[in-house]
């Protein structure tokens, strides 16, 4: 009787504890960085696949006609570790984790261009959400680089 | 003459006799026993008597027993203790295991749905808290519904090429 209690306890108490210390647990010091390039531009109307899913609501907002991945890039950082991303137009995004605490993350922005900083920026970016950051020109569109993070 | 054979005044046989326990030559003997014998006689007397009134008594009182209402009485009883240790037991250990069993898919289904199923209002995918550089004009808002963040920003050389992205 006494060891069915413990089951029983053992049974309830578990899961329990699991969505209690989960995220406790799972929280890690590092996160996987993403950057994807987006070139917008007007001369036409093709949208890539890939990319349906995450400027549908963009497309509301901008009048361009046409979105193309240019490239895509992840990084794995550790809180405090600097990476770099290598944009067009000799652009470089250096990208340093701070902190991660509950569903944010402080990340620490830094755009170049040449030799020259275009400006430095300090986020706190939701697990899995992103930050859209656009406007430079490029060919004949303007550039959007979505910074996304997932820990 | 009270006392015409001590061996016969046997107490015992004379129960037996009474009972018509004895076979045909006891019997005939301890019925000559009798005869002669005033004690015995006395004592048989007392004992049948003794027993007419037991007889008597017991009947008086299996008259005044209602045997239909005691049978129904006992049938209720019977049947009453046959369903509680059939029915509502049964029933009650069957909650034994339920009861912990459904709490716990309740808590399960419950954690599950306020974590994964339940979705928040959303909030913005990105909150800035600093900015700066050198450039000619930036914005910074949110898409209505999803709330993802948009840094737009010009360059100090852009400033002519595409001043109205937006």
């Amino acid at each position: 009787m006494r060891y069915r209690f413990r089951c029983l306890l053992a049974l309830v108490v578990l899961p329990l504890s699991w969505f209690v210390t989960a995220d406790a647990l799972l929280a890690q010091e590092s996160c996987r960085i993403s950057v994807d390039t987006i070139l917008a531009a007007r001369n036409d109307t093709v949208v890539d696949p890939q990319l349906k899913q995450h400027i549908g609501e963009l497309q509301s907002m901008f009048n361009y006609t046409s979105y193309r991945l240019l490239s895509s890039e992840s990084l794995n950082l550790s809180v405090g570790q600097s990476g770099m991303v290598s944009l067009p137009g000799d652009r470089r995004l250096k990208i340093t984790p701070q902190s991660i605490h509950g569903s944010r993350a402080d990340i620490a922005l830094q755009m170049m261009k040449q030799k020259r900083t275009v400006f430095e920026t300090q986020v706190q970016l939701l697990n899995r959400g992103s930050l859209f950051v656009g406007g430079p020109t490029y060919q004949n569109g303007n550039l959007i680089f979505k910074i996304s993070s997932a820990y | 003459m009270t006392h015409p054979n001590a061996d016969a005044c046997d107490e015992i046989r004379l129960d037996r006799y009474l009972d018509g326990d004895l076979d045909a030559g006891e019997m005939a003997q301890m019925a000559a026993h009798i005869a002669e014998c005033r004690q015995c006689r006395r004592q048989l007397a007392a004992l049948t008597a003794f027993s007419q009134n037991l007889r008597d008594r017991v009947h008086d009182a299996a008259n005044s027993v209602d045997f239909v209402a005691l049978e129904k009485q006992v049938l209720n009883k019977a049947l009453r203790q046959y369903r509680s240790r059939g029915g509502l037991s049964r029933f009650i250990a069957s909650l034994k295991y339920t009861i912990p069993a459904t709490v716990t898919a309740g808590l399960l289904l419950f954690f599950a749905y306020s974590n994964y199923v339940l979705k928040p209002p959303p909030v913005p995918s990105a909150i800035i808290n600093s900015f700066t550089g050198s450039m000619s004009s930036v914005m910074i808002f949110e898409t209505p519904e999803t709330r993802q963040t948009i840094l737009w920003y010009t360059e100090e050389t852009d400033v002519e090429s595409e001043p109205n992205a937006v």
